[in-house]
């Protein structure tokens, strides 16, 4: 059992949310937060970084958002549903950019297919934990 | 001249159209905003009361991480995505409100409640201004 699993399961409060989804969106959301701040370090070592910098400044905001939504799905305390739901809609759409830029260099890069491939998954945990709500 | 106002000025290429002053108004707002929001759940945390204290504690996380990221998301101009700056300055709108919502009812017990949800409502603002701003 991973770490999020057995924390969530050890809190004292049970909100009623589906735990399965909100574990996986947390974590979709930390593997992608990392992947994104990865990429954004391998585009400054590329050669052709001048290329590169919408992709970077994307990175950047996709792992600030990706970091902070889940930090906020993390509280269970006092659960907000509407700061949980408008955070998750920034984290879509923060996904949706980024694995965009990404995938146009995926071809080229590794990195940004991996993080395209990140990005993906956190966008789609994100809606579902949304439908879930 | 703030620094925010100087790193604005001193970006590189064009900013496009947006309404700098407001820009940097709502950096500085979301700025102050995480730290008084960070140093209120410090505060509710050594306050004898902790235990009436625990929703307040959590809205003040989310809104110091809420308020820390759009100051960033702000601060990017580069490859610049209207979808995202849009989506984190309705979500800060929204962690303000609560924020500011929950301080004000211990306002008069606490003063760090007090102040914190003055900053909450001055955030708010600014990100409903610059949200009209950018159309």
């Amino acid at each position: 059992m991973t770490a999020t699993a057995q924390m969530l399961r050890t809190h004292p409060l049970d909100i009623g949310i589906d735990r399965a989804k909100l574990e996986a969106c947390i974590e979709a959301c930390l593997e992608c937060a990392q992947a994104c701040t990865s990429c954004a370090d391998a585009c400054l070592s590329e050669k052709m970084v001048a290329d590169l910098t919408a992709c970077i400044s994307t990175n950047l905001d996709c792992a600030d958002v990706c970091e902070a939504t889940g930090r906020v799905l993390t509280r269970q305390t006092a659960w907000n549903a509407e700061v949980v739901q408008s955070m998750l809609e920034a984290c879509a759409t923060a996904c949706k950019a980024c694995g965009d830029e990404c995938s146009e260099h995926a071809s080229m890069h590794e990195h940004c297919k991996v993080c395209a491939e990140s990005c993906r998954k956190c966008e789609q945990a994100c809606r579902e934990l949304l439908g879930a709500l | 001249m703030t620094t925010t106002a100087e790193m604005l000025e001193a970006y590189p290429r064009s900013l496009g159209r947006v309404d700098v002053p407001k820009l940097a108004a709502c950096i500085e707002a979301c700025l102050e905003c995480e730290q008084a929001c960070s140093a209120c759940a410090d505060a509710c945390l050594s306050e004898k009361m902790v235990s009436d204290l625990a929703k307040c504690i959590r809205t003040n996380l989310d809104c110091a991480d809420v308020c820390g990221v759009t100051a960033r998301v702000l601060s990017r101009h580069t490859g610049y995505d209207a979808h995202i700056t849009r989506a984190m300055l309705d979500a800060c709108v929204q962690a303000c409100r609560s924020c500011g919502d929950q301080c004000a009812e211990h306002a008069s017990m606490h003063e760090h409640c007090r102040v914190c949800a003055e900053s909450c409502r001055t955030c708010e603002q600014a990100c409903h201004e610059l949200l009209a701003a950018l159309g």
